[in-house]
């Protein structure tokens, strides 16, 4: 019993050594990192996406159209501690194929816990690690959505360039994320004969790939320039963007695959108010296996440390 | 129907919140970030976004040496929202501004610039 009580001891005082210098939004020195569309943002916050909106044209994903496809997802992200986070996406999917019924139903239910793992402020660098687990089953499943679920070791990192001697390089900063998933039923693939015609065919299960998932931005942030490099008198909308680019890729980590890697570019813009942000960007399919037609997403998110202070945006643990 | 109003009703509530108070950033300054001012200034005004505490906000200013050339403590010059410096007699040259701020509600920021007196 003694050896336990020493351990946690022990422990709590090496977690208390190692949180960083923590704040609310993802700030490192003199960067605030904000939250992009298509990648998750490098750090632990407590915020709220409400909604996240994409929408695309059948064929983005190489599958046939016409039809469109509206995702309305949703997430809440919530700090334990100054440095790690539990956080639930989800969203509400509407498949519309033309001459057939709509589809829709919820996603399956994504939990992360997130650990905020270094910050170096001086060079505005934040490094994070991270676990997502889909709930498979979580999805309503007359949709298509997924029984089986995954789990993915994830990195985060963000790294600002404010430290460059060069002034208008200043404001930009890279965001970046990559994931290995891992899931929970694999994708097998096996031959089907055709009693009639004697024709062998490649059918899969209900299985999925593990998969490498990635992506990265640049930013370039017109509150940083302003506020750090050089005051040009910008009229307050226009001093309160961020100009963004995010690439994205997905890539089968084995055979066989039902699909092969796909990229998408994004590039847009995100409006940063004192409340939250509001950002648009289009999705651009950026090699034939990701489609041909240019989709939207579209996000608004809430600073929680900064409209709830006293409740949503402290951690549980201070 | 049901959860459609509660989503509604849940982002009716969020947006229209308003910040209890939030992150005090760097609004306008005088002289103003990256500037070049021909006459040297007495002081160094920052006007911030939120409420700062002055006993928790610190201003330093250094020449191009390291020197700090501030004279006297960090105090409000207006409202909460307005903290300002006074400086020694500057000598032409780019002096460094480095700001930490603590909000009205705790919040933590901090922030660089430079400006120049003209020869």
């Amino acid at each position: 019993m003694r050896d336990l009580r020493s351990a946690a001891l022990m422990a709590a005082a090496l977690l208390a050594c190692a949180s960083p210098k923590a704040y609310a939004h993802v700030i490192a020195g003199d960067r605030v990192f904000p939250v992009t569309l298509t990648i998750d943002d490098p750090g632990v916050a407590d915020e709220a996406s409400l909604p996240a909106l994409t929408y695309q044209r059948s064929g983005a994903n190489g599958g046939t159209g016409p039809g469109h496809d509206i995702d309305l997802g949703y997430e809440f992200d919530k700090t334990i501690t100054p440095d790690t986070a539990l956080i639930i996406n989800g969203g509400y999917n509407i498949q519309q194929m033309n001459g057939s019924k709509t589809q829709t139903g919820f996603d399956n239910i994504i939990i992360t816990g997130k650990w905020q793992a270094y910050t170096n402020a001086a060079h505005e660098f934040v490094v994070s690690l991270g676990v997502q687990r889909e709930l498979g089953g979580t999805a309503t499943l007359h949709d298509g959505g997924d029984k089986y679920g995954s789990t993915a070791p994830t990195a985060y990192f963000g790294k600002g360039f404010g430290d460059l001697p060069i002034g208008m390089f200043r404001p930009l900063a890279i965001t970046g994320e990559l994931s290995y998933t891992i899931a929970d039923k694999k994708l097998k693939a096996f031959q089907v004969s055709d009693p009639d015609s004697g024709l062998i065919s490649t059918q899969f299960n209900n299985g999925s790939n593990n998969a490498w998932n990635g992506g990265f931005s640049v930013q370039y942030s017109l509150p940083y320039l302003q506020a750090q490099v050089k005051d040009l008198g910008l009229p307050t909308f226009i001093g309160n963007l961020i100009p963004v680019v995010e690439v994205t890729w997905s890539s089968p980590a084995g055979s066989p695959s039902a699909q092969g890697t796909t990229w998408t570019v994004a590039p847009g813009v995100i409006y940063m108010a004192q409340w939250g942000e509001i950002g648009l960007e289009a999705l651009i399919p950026a090699n034939r296996a990701a489609g041909t037609n240019v989709g939207v997403a579209a996000l608004v998110h809430f600073f929680f440390d900064d409209l709830y202070p006293n409740s949503l945006g402290k951690p549980l643990f201070p | 129907m049901r959860p459609i109003l509660i989503a509604a009703a849940g982002a009716a509530f969020l947006l229209t919140a308003r910040p209890v108070s939030a992150h005090a950033f760097l609004k306008t300054a005088a002289p103003a970030v990256g500037s070049t001012v021909q006459q040297p200034p007495s002081q160094i005004a920052i006007e911030f976004t939120e409420g700062v505490e002055p006993k928790f906000s610190t201003i330093a200013v250094q020449d191009a040496a390291g020197a700090s050339v501030v004279a006297g403590p960090v105090h409000l010059a207006g409202d909460d929202t307005h903290l300002a410096i006074g400086l020694k007699t500057l000598l032409p040259g780019t002096y460094k501004v480095t700001w930490h701020a603590t909000a009205v509600d705790t919040h933590k920021t901090e922030g660089h610039y430079t400006f120049t007196v003209a020869p």
